[in-house]
């Protein structure tokens, strides 16, 4: 197992560098319309478009050859210097490290929450199949898949902010982070996202469940008197957990980060998802570049994760190590 | 199976019913505890996105001059009457309107151990930064300071001496609103010509130096949320008697500026989201903040809110495309004067614009001291919103090989006329004003093919253009937006007709707007090529000494302007601003916002 665990490292090695290096050929090639629009103001003032077009391109070192930029690019890479965001005046990374926390306030809930209750109802589910508790699941589930995370954001806003007036309006980025204060800005985007993780996890749940509950060897342990609960937890929920666990990093990583996109830009957090989504719509080059490779990494490394994890969840699966 | 599932199963019973109502009292109850940040004697403002920077050398948009606003006054203002009013410094002309003398007051502080404030700062800025050697530090007044001498001739005195005399030159945007950083801070960067240093010095970027410069001092800023500034109780300001403001203000005026500010914190919060920003201003979160057209309506009959509608100096165009990869019959002024009258203005401001927003029929607001009306044409407004006129005039006027087939305007290959109108995309006003104008055209037998393009992506591939031929053969170049004569020069996407920019029309200094319309000009990216020689007309408002000629001189290219139609000078927009009712102060007047550090809450 060690020699796949390091062969695994490597790849993710491998992988990084072709992720950095896509993304710095992605940038270099793409027009610079920060320049564009740079030079567009200056003629509107009746300044030289070219002058101030030579000193943007100096003052970036947009004027060396690419070899030069990319090797540049890459050792600040390395040396976790991301550069500097143009658009809030500060490191890349500093940009980042104070966005991760106001994601994390509702992201980590909200995964706590909807793991545990996304499987557990899925379990419930497959154990009750046709029964009404598995009909209001299925409702439940169906109705956090189809319901668009922006829309509902926006009508839980209305509804508890602007209407009955429970929850701020504006974002206080001052309030201590346990406190019924952020509880009250928080609780409405936990709400949103647990919704709509919660229903494909409970939905994967109860599909994986259902292929164990008439299993042979259930059937077995129960003609042999084994409770309920045991049942549920030791013979059914055990081998379902490693098709489980590839959704958990996966599919949720997918939801989080995407929906954190817009339960972000409804809620006014600053976040980790409108700190990408205002790079990309300012074209700051840096910043969308650290917020790419953030989750790129992310899922590097959490796909190692999962792949280890199976080993300790089922001892069958093989490495090929011998 | 079925029997043993039974175990698992449970009904909506009262326990339930008791967790779901603790779920909501949960959000109630922390709901409660909020605070509401707009009810103490701080003042809330919100706009859509944040400052991109405190480094005022490189950026000076609106958001970061808001923001930095609070902290430092700039060098002097203009009033709504079009008066200068000295704030750190008084700007006099010496005589010749070529020599100008800035003399600071006296009291000015910077933060730290940087001492006052005095000529040597202003002198060092502008001659090692502003016009520093290959624009190192990025700055973006770099045009501005230009072929201008600078020289201290005191210790809060020095002299600024323009390359051809310039009556106008206090009211340009060049020493008017310009900030200042102290030498000791400066030298290092400077010895160093490191622009990336000096952007990335935490005392920039916290307003570290702003001592006693401004009404306000930097509390915090949460990038992408809010910027907050606290009273400064040392503010240069309250130290000033009353014989040190200009003559012109009044007693009322000058206790206002003795007391100031009248707010203890200051608030700007960032709020991308239109509903919850117009949601805050009506529950008294926010206290200011700009309301969208289509929004006004929800404000009316609402006391706690006023809807101001200030006038705006920026105006949206309708560019015809002359260039070598646009209609090649938009160079006949007459086909031009077609298509705007063509299309009625008075519609767009008063339906798709609501009536925020005026008509214009040259480059220059009604409302401007240099326009006159008896100059202008006016082209689709009354009488001159003639569909059938029009049609007459493009008969008249096209080339022989265009006619109309019935109500189909066919060109020499027997089609129908197609033209592409591009548009920004972004808003809905924009849009409903691109896709009614495109109807208008079609009156006309034209049809129109429509492209939605994102602000970002129309500056590139549609506003820049590039020679077409050789190096050797190009004669000029005005820069990327006028890449040289019209014959040989295209963007790299085509375009018949554009809608969505909008230029600021300097009704304070408009000889400013010979960036736009000479053919040459750096801004002239439709190729309009003027029969008049309007480069001389703007020289000679530019230098002369006579009032009376400049006055005249200008009317005569507003006239000019409005004849040729180089664009369709659609409309000029209001900027809608919501207040709080306790706001006291905002007038809707051009440029209202110069005394805001004066502005209270109505004790009332």
């Amino acid at each position: 197992m060690a020699t796949y665990i390091l062969r695994r490292v490597a790849w993710a090695v491998v992988a990084s560098v072709i992720v950095l290096t896509l993304t710095f050929l992605l940038l270099y090639f793409t027009p610079d319309t920060q320049l564009a629009e740079l030079q567009f103001q200056a003629a509107q003032a009746g300044d030289d478009p070219e002058a101030i077009g030579a000193a943007y391109e100096s003052y970036h070192g947009y004027d060396q050859p690419i070899h030069v930029q990319y090797i540049e690019y890459m050792g600040n890479m390395l040396s976790l210097d991301w550069g500097w965001s143009e658009t809030r005046s500060q490191p890349v990374t500093t940009a980042i490290a104070e966005a991760i926390p106001y994601s994390m306030m509702y992201a980590v809930p909200s995964v706590l929450i909807s793991s545990v209750l996304g499987v557990a109802i899925g379990l419930y589910s497959a154990t009750n199949q046709y029964t009404r508790g598995d009909y209001a699941a299925t409702f439940f589930a169906f109705f956090g898949l189809s319901i668009p995370d922006f829309w509902f954001g926006i009508v839980l806003f209305v509804l508890f902010s602007g209407m009955l007036g429970w929850v701020p309006i504006i974002f206080d980025t001052t309030a201590a982070t346990f406190s019924l204060e952020n509880l009250a800005q928080f609780i409405l985007p936990i709400v949103v996202l647990t919704l709509s993780s919660i229903a494909s996890l409970m939905r994967y749940s109860r599909a994986e469940a259902l292929e164990y509950v008439e299993a042979e060897f259930v059937k077995t342990a129960k003609a042999k008197g084994v409770g309920d609960w045991r049942v549920l937890t030791r013979h059914i929920f055990r081998p379902a957990s490693v098709p489980i666990a590839t959704i958990l990093v996966g599919d949720l990583l997918g939801i989080i980060l995407v929906s954190s996109y817009l339960i972000e830009v409804v809620f006014g957090i600053p976040g980790l998802g409108t700190l990408s989504f205002e790079a990309i719509m300012n074209q700051d080059t840096s910043l969308v570049m650290g917020t790419v490779l953030l989750p790129a990494f992310l899922t590097i490394i959490g796909n190692l994760a999962q792949d280890i994890a199976y080993t300790i969840l089922d001892p069958r699966i093989e490495y090929g190590d011998s | 199976m079925v029997e043993n599932n039974k175990r698992y199963r449970n009904g909506i019973n009262r326990r339930r019913m008791l967790q779901g109502l603790t779920a909501a009292g949960v959000i109630g109850a922390a709901g409660c505890l909020g605070s509401d940040s707009g009810g103490g004697n701080g003042y809330a403002a919100a706009d859509t996105t944040d400052a991109e920077s405190l480094n005022f050398i490189q950026v000076s948009d609106q958001n970061t001059s808001d923001r930095l606003a609070l902290t430092m006054d700039s060098a002097y203002t203009i009033t709504s009457d079009t008066q200068l009013f000295p704030l750190w410094l008084d700007v006099e002309d010496t005589g010749d309107s070529q020599v100008y003398v800035a003399t600071l007051r006296d009291n000015l502080q910077w933060g730290g151990d940087y001492g006052q404030m005095t000529a040597e700062d202003w002198v060092y800025l502008i001659q090692e930064v502003h016009q520093g050697t290959d624009n190192w530090a990025l700055s973006e007044a770099a045009g501005n300071w230009a072929g201008v001498t600078v020289e201290q001739t005191g210790e809060l005195e020095f002299q600024i001496e323009l390359e051809r005399p310039n009556a106008d030159w206090p009211f340009e945007p060049v020493l008017w609103g310009s900030y200042c950083l102290p030498k000791g801070l400066l030298e290092p960067y400077v010895d160093e010509q490191d622009g990336e240093g000096l952007d990335q010095d935490d005392e920039i970027q916290e307003l570290a130096y702003t001592g006693n410069l401004g009404a306000y001092t930097f509390e915090r800023w949460e990038r992408g949320s809010e910027f907050t500034a606290v009273k400064n109780d040392d503010y240069y300001m309250t130290e000033l008697d009353a014989e040190d403001f200009p003559d012109y203000v009044s007693e009322e005026e000058i206790e206002a500026w003795q007391t100031a500010p009248n707010f203890e914190e200051y608030t700007w919060h960032t709020m991308s989201e239109e509903s919850p920003r117009m949601t805050a201003l009506e529950q008294g979160e926010i206290d200011q903040t700009n309301v969208p057209s289509t929004r006004v309506e929800r404000f009316e009959g609402q006391s706690d809110v006023e809807i101001m509608e200030v006038p705006y100096s920026y105006l949206t165009i309708l560019a015809y495309n002359q260039r070598m990869n646009g209609w090649e019959e938009l160079r006949t002024r007459e086909v031009r004067q077609a298509l705007s009258m063509a299309i009625d203005k008075v519609e767009i401001t008063e339906n798709i614009l609501r009536g925020y927003a005026e008509t214009a029929h040259t480059f220059q607001p009604h409302w401007s001291e240099w326009y006159d009306e008896s100059e202008v044409t006016q082209f689709g407004e009354g009488d001159s919103y003639d569909p059938a006129g029009a049609r007459d005039l493009l008969e008249a006027n096209l080339s022989s090989d265009y006619g109309y087939d019935g109500d189909t305007l066919v060109g020499p290959d027997g089609e129908q006329v197609t033209l592409t109108l591009v548009y920004s995309r972004g808003t809905e006003a924009t849009e409903t004003t691109a896709e009614f104008m495109g109807e208008e055209l079609s009156a006309l037998g034209i049809n129109i093919e429509f492209e939605s393009v994102s602000f970002d992506q129309l500056i590139p591939n549609y506003v820049q253009n590039s020679w077409q031929g050789t190096e050797d053969e190009q004669p000029w170049t005005g820069g990327p937006n006028n890449d040289g004569p019209r014959d040989n020069s295209a963007s790299s996407e085509d375009w018949d007709l554009m809608y969505g920019i909008n230029f600021n029309t300097y009704p304070r200094t408009p000889a400013a707007i010979d960036a736009f319309w000479t053919e040459r000009a750096p801004t002239n990216y439709y190729g309009y090529v003027p029969d008049e020689d309007l480069a001389s007309m703007f020289e000679t408002v530019r230098t002369s000494t006579d009032q009376a000629e400049r006055e005249a001189t200008m009317a005569e290219i507003f006239g000019i302007l409005s004849e040729d139609q180089p664009v369709n000078f659609v409309s000029m927009s209001d900027d809608i601003i919501g207040y709080r009712s306790r706001v006291d102060g905002p007038k809707e007047e051009f440029g209202q916002s110069w005394n805001d550090r004066t502005w209270a809450f109505d004790e009332a």
